[in-house]
């Protein structure tokens, strides 16, 4: 059984050594009555890094997973080094030797990093034993090209002890290690802490003067100018440019990204008004404080490790963080979802730690959930049931004994309104939304009682622009209405546009806070990746951010 | 145990459109039909011309009053146990156990009613009805504290609980509460102040009344209540249940007693009507055959009730057939299980 | 009553010999199930490819004349059951619980018409040569132990064999390393080239297999005859015991060495008089088992807190649009 290779071969035989490695024609997919890829056409060349660029929804993931054959076209050919194929499964797009880098890990937790390797490994018999020797020889062989790239991997940990930077690691590595002269990345800086992006842009620029042919998908525009050789922007399906860094600016490229609306490309490029009295708010009491909250995470590991943070009245403060230091279970515990093992949470210093969601709620605490299809709507049920589905036993919406439809469905028209939700009407099942008008409705629900508290855990996710800016505009509003607004995100965009102060977390740990004024993209790079002063620790030195300081 | 997203068409207080209610009753009828079809096909194979099987199994139902009345009182411990069993189900909690609840309150209500020395039947069936709910909701709301504050799976509980529950029944009445002028193992004889006798003018007993009230009942509870309102969204999402305040330890447990006092209910109402002692032969795999009815009813009330008429029915009419054809009564029992199969198939062939 | 011959010296040997045999079925079906539950499909109908099993091997026993063909028949017959769930829960995507229940109730009446189809009520029921008991030579020397261990019917060597075959499977091979990503995370596995539904289905069917069998050994090695129901929620118990094995195919059949030695010591406490004219009633020792598993089930849950369990687990698997 063969082990040993050499991951640096990453030439394959071009057949036609001038046409580009890969061209996708006139790829269409639709989802239902959503056109995900309207005659798409794109191509990558050996050597060169294609960025595709595109908000939320324009089409990108799609596109690349039907290359990586996790997905069917519709309509549309592609041709790999100048052949036609029909990439019909991922493996078949491995034979082919394209490697996809997902977004969201493409990697099994509860195994480790070698067995994960061995998934859909064909050169090892489906029937056949793994042996210990078999998994230690891939270890081997695995940290040698580990070595070889200068990634650092830990063959034999379990993945859910990696951190999210090791973990894409771990998934370049295998791509690698499969031979992939064709590497996709899907948001590959996504998680990352701001110090560990420019060094993956190296390697990544590495990989492609070695001959591979590189698609970086990503919504960021700087590392876009920073590292691409061609763009590509997809607007809701469609392709409506290809450029080079040279020939374009990140303005132009924003207008492309969302049409010619002026107030949304602000909020790409970052130029967005902040207008913010915070400097007004001095000594009022804070109306949400946590003193010390310890909770555990899942398999017992702690999660949140002494965390304390007040936020007042009319101010909004960010915690910002990568992805998986502890957020989940921050908002849970704040939400009173889970219980914490040590520590308490104060509402206008009343102790509120072991409160329930309906307590907390009755108390004025609104919650606009991280995961939104998961806490936030029940997807087979309709958009009115959605809007009232935290109030229900409440009246005006229910009688002495049973419910009253018509003033849910009044409520709910008088919302879909307010709120701009897309479709119109109040029966269409929450699950038919976009993301966007999915987080309307949560924001509707969650921002039409009067409150004191609003927790709005990574309220912008996954959104198209347009939704971004009016989620930030409500987040706006709420905190001139007096509303004590804590703001949960991973996108130091929002942070930048939205908070009076700002913590960072790190495994589970609180550094700061930050003044506004004293906001600074390095310092919170440094933090997010624990190698802040403010923590003591020994942290890594991570190499000092290069991310461009104006336009991002 | 994870929660699956149950397939309820038209959830929610504002439901779906008549579309979506139109699909529902497709689904059903489409596996109406193959059902039908199978039968008879398994029918043929058992000895037993099809469409004349069929036809004697309308006659021996339908054909005469007496037969009507018949596959009623058939239905009523069917209908009672299936309309309860569509609260929990509707939230995603799965309990077996109404075989088990149904001995405890057969248990519960027929010592009350054997020994307790009231004379009136307003007074004492009642009284009855209430230890039998208490009993029963009792037993199943111990498998649902279980499942709610301990995580334990409530299907492998509520089954075990069956087979302690039948155990206990037998132990009570072979010792302490056995009749002692009788050679069957068997408690006393429901005095006939207790007894549920047949409905003046006709020839079925009072327990259909208890059932239709009930199916008005918990129909009206499912559909137009919060609390109905929260069980649906337990069922389909319980974390956006949680996050948005509902208690849903408290519901698991509220769902559980429900149904397992329903189950009871059945329990007493078969031991006056019926049986008129209380024994090891009291149940016909009642509480699992309602299981059936309630998802050939697809976890709605009404649904419930209409398909234990129709079990009912099967089975009168299947005794006809019987006779006539010589053919077990077991096959029908599996044609019933077929019946769900081929519902099950409809659902997600419609939904495609 | 006669404790003695309960408790006495001469009586622990055959008590815990068998006990073994006892666990026997259960310890199949529990294997079986662990495999197709790490894959993430809850087979709730493992009861129902026990009766299955059981009945088939019957039948082919006593058609045939030979044991052995019979007891070949009873995996077959789990592992197409296992072949009809799959169709609707990992083809189909319907409720794996649903399917599962319908199953067992649909094969619970299924093997009463059948078996009544055939024999018609008879007061015993035909008997099938039950198949040697083997003692392995040298090691059934062995005190104590040998005469516990290593005197089994030869079936009981069959099952354990196929057990430790179950786990290499699912622990040391390529296939049971994909099983096991498929039931913590579907969308990696299908990422990466595994195709879910394959892998399910046959998960399932490999539970369905060793449930039939199990159901084959309850007929043939321990019993010798079969009667309406005969399995008495063996399988439900078999569910139980995944849980408290915390998904491992050894553990499942220690668990059911244990209820397989309480089974044995209720009915030798019935058969020495226990229960008829002794203060503790009979029905505790029928109840017994069932009343182990639920206080096993109990604490299980409490240790384990749902940590452990497969994540897919009881959820089908649909691609979804990764836009």
């Amino acid at each position: 059984m063969q082990v040993d290779h050499d991951p640096d071969t990453m030439t394959g035989t071009d057949h036609d050594a001038d046409g580009p490695a890969v061209e996708m024609r006139d790829i269409t997919k639709r989802f239902g009555r959503v056109l995900a890829n309207d005659a798409v056409s794109f191509d990558v060349r050996s050597g060169e890094i294609h960025a595709l660029l595109g908000e939320n929804g324009a089409g990108k993931t799609t596109l690349m997973n039907i290359l990586s054959g996790f997905l069917h076209p519709d309509g549309g050919s592609i041709r790999v080094r100048g052949r036609d194929v029909k990439i019909r499964t991922p493996i078949d797009a491995f034979d082919l030797g394209i490697g996809m880098v997902h977004q969201h890990s493409a990697l099994v937790p509860t195994l480790t990093v070698a067995e994960n390797m061995l998934l859909g490994d064909r050169r090892t018999p489906k029937g056949f034993l793994v042996r210990r020797r078999t998994l230690a020889a891939l270890s081997h062989s695995l940290a040698a090209a580990a070595d070889r790239h200068g990634l650092e991997v830990p063959a034999s940990a379990f993945v859910w002890q990696l951190s999210v930077g090791e973990r894409q690691r771990v998934e370049i590595l295998r791509a690698l290690h499969r031979e992939a002269t064709i590497l996709i990345l899907d948001e590959p800086t996504a998680s990352l802490t701001p110090p560990e992006v420019a060094p993956l842009l190296e390697k990544l620029r590495g990989m492609a003067a070695a001959g591979a042919a590189v698609v970086l998908i990503t919504h960021h525009l700087d590392e876009v100018m920073a590292c691409a050789d061609r763009i590509t922007v997809l607007r809701a399906g469609k392709r409506v440019a290809t450029t080079t860094p040279r020939e374009t600016t990140t303005r132009e490229l924003a207008r492309e990204m969302v049409g010619r609306d002026v107030q949304l490309m602000a909020v790409l490029t970052g130029e967005e008004e902040t207008a913010t009295d915070a400097g007004a708010l001095v000594q009022i009491a804070p109306a949400l404080s946590a003193v010390g909250l310890i909770a555990d995470g899942p398999r017992g590991v702690t999660a949140l490790f002494e965390a304390s943070f007040e936020v007042r009245p009319g101010e909004i403060v960010a915690i910002a963080g990568v992805e998986g230091n502890g957020q989940t279970e921050l908002e849970e515990v704040l939400f009173g979802l889970r219980a914490p093992k040590e520590g308490r949470v104060l509402l206008d210093g009343v102790d509120v730690t072991r409160a329930r969601p309906a307590a907390l709620m009755r108390r004025g605490v609104g919650y606009v959930p991280s995961d939104r299809y998961r806490r936030g709507l029940v997807p087979l049920m309709s958009i009115a049931d959605n809007l009232v589905l935290d109030r229900i036993d409440r009246p005006p919406y229910r009688g002495r004994f049973s419910i009253r439809r018509r003033q849910i469905l009044d409520t709910a028209r008088g919302l879909i309104e307010r709120f701009g939700i897309r479709p119109t009407s109040p029966r269409e099942r929450a699950g038919a939304l976009s993301g966007g008008n999915a987080q309307r409705v949560v924001l509707a629900r969650a921002l039409s009682s009067d409150l004191r508290v609003l927790l709005a855990a990574q309220p912008s996710r996954g959104l198209d622009v347009g939704a971004i800016g009016f989620v930030w505009d409500r987040l706006r509003d709420e905190r001139a209405a007096g509303v004590a607004v804590l703001l949960i995100s991973t996108d130091l965009d929002e942070v930048f546009a939205l908070a009076d102060r700002c913590y960072v977390m790190y495994r589970g740990r609180l550094v700061g806070p930050w003044a506004r004024d004293a906001f600074d993209r390095e310092e919170f790079g440094l933090a997010m990746g624990g190698a802040s002063d403010a923590l003591g620790g020994p942290g890594s030195a991570s190499q000092p951010g290069t991310r461009d300081a104006g336009g991002s | 145990m994870a929660a699956e997203a149950a397939p309820i068409d038209v959830p929610g207080a504002v439901g779906g459109s008549a579309m979506q209610r139109a699909r529902g009753v497709l689904v059903t009828l489409i596996a109406i039909i193959a059902g039908l079809v199978v039968g008879g096909v398994a029918l043929a194979a058992a000895g037993a011309p099809p469409l004349a099987a069929y036809g004697e199994l309308v006659r021996g139902a339908f054909g005469s009053s007496f037969g009507v009345y018949q596959s009623l009182e058939q239905a009523v411990p069917l209908a009672i146990i299936g309309v309860g069993l569509c609260v929990p189900f509707r939230a995603g909690i799965w309990n077996i156990g109404a075989e088990g609840q149904f001995y405890v309150g057969a248990l519960c209500g027929g010592l009350v009613a054997i020994y307790l020395p009231i004379d009136q039947p307003a007074i004492l069936i009642p009284l009855t009805f209430l230890a039998a709910m208490a009993g029963g909701g009792a037993w199943a709301y111990a498998a649902g504290w279980l499942r709610a504050h301990r995580g334990v799976n409530e299907i492998v509980s509520t089954l075990m609980m069956n087979y302690i529950a039948l155990f206990i029944l037998l132990y009570l009445v072979r010792i302490p509460f056995r009749d002692p002028d009788n050679l069957i193992i068997q408690s006393k004889v429901v005095p006939p102040a207790a007894r549920l006798n047949d409905i003046p003018g006709t020839f079925v007993h009072g327990g259909i009344l208890v059932a239709v009230f009930l199916t008005i009942l918990i129909a009206w509870l499912l559909a137009r209540t919060p609390f109905g309102f929260h069980v649906g969204v337990m069922g389909l999402n319980p974390e956006a249940a949680e996050a948005a305040g509902v208690d849903t330890k408290r519901m698991i447990k509220r769902v559980m007693a429900i149904s397992g006092s329903l189950a009871g209910l059945a329990g007493i109402v078969q031991v006056e009507a019926v049986q008129l002692v209380v024994n090891g032969a009291i149940s016909r795999q009642f509480g699992f055959t309602a299981i059936v009815v309630a998802l050939l009813g697809r976890r709605s009330p009404v649904g419930a009730f209409l398909a234990a008429c129709f079990l009912g029915a099967i089975a009168v009419g299947g005794v006809s057939v019987q006779q006539v054809y010589q053919i077990p009564t077991a096959i029908l029992l599996t044609i019933q299980a077929l019946f769900v199969f081929l519902l099950l198939a409809a659902e997600r062939l419609v939904r495609r | 009553m006669d404790w003695s011959a309960v408790f006495g010296a001469g009586a622990i040997i055959p008590w815990l010999n068998a006990g073994i045999r006892l666990a026997m079925p259960t310890a199949c079906a529990a294997a079986g199930e662990t495999f197709a539950e790490r894959a993430g499909v809850l087979n709730l109908g493992l009861e129902g490819m026990m009766l299955g099993g059981a009945l088939a091997s019957f039948l082919v026993s006593l058609d045939t004349g030979s044991t052995w063909i019979g007891f070949l028949a009873a995996p077959v017959v789990g592992a197409l059951m296992a072949l009809a769930m799959g169709l609707f829960t990992v083809k189909l995507k319907a409720e794996q619980v649903v399917t599962g229940i319908t199953l067992v109730l649909l094969a619970s009446s299924f093997t009463s018409f059948l078996y009544q189809e055939l024999f018609e009520i008879q007061a015993a029921p035909p008997r099938i040569d039950r198949l040697p008991v083997v003692a392995i030579p040298i090691l059934r020397d062995i005190p104590v132990v040998g005469p516990i261990l290593f005197t089994q019917n030869v079936l009981v060597y069959v099952t354990v064999a196929l057990i430790v075959l179950v786990w290499f499977l699912l622990f040391r091979t390529r296939f049971g390393l994909e099983a096991r990503a498929v039931g913590e995370s579907p969308v990696a596995a299908d990422s990466n080239g595994v195709s879910v539904d394959r892998v399910r289905m046959l998960a399932l069917m490999i539970s369905g297999a060793m449930a039939g069998v199990g159901g084959g050994v309850l007929v043939i090695a321990q019993l010798g005859f079969y009667q309406d129901q005969v399995t008495a929620g063996r399988g439900w118990i078999a569910i139980a015991l995944v849980y408290f094995s915390r998904w491992n195919p050894i553990w499942a059949l220690g668990g059911a060495l244990l209820f397989g030695v309480v089974d044995a010591l209720q009915l030798r406490i019935q058969a020495a008089g226990g229960g008829f004219h002794n203060p503790i009633p009979f029905e505790v020792f029928q109840a017994l088992p069932y009343l182990v598993t639920l206080g096993v089930l109990i604490l299980a849950a409490k240790r384990q807190r749902r940590v452990g369990q497969p994540a897919a687990l009881g959820i089908p698997y649909e691609k979804e649009a990764h836009a």
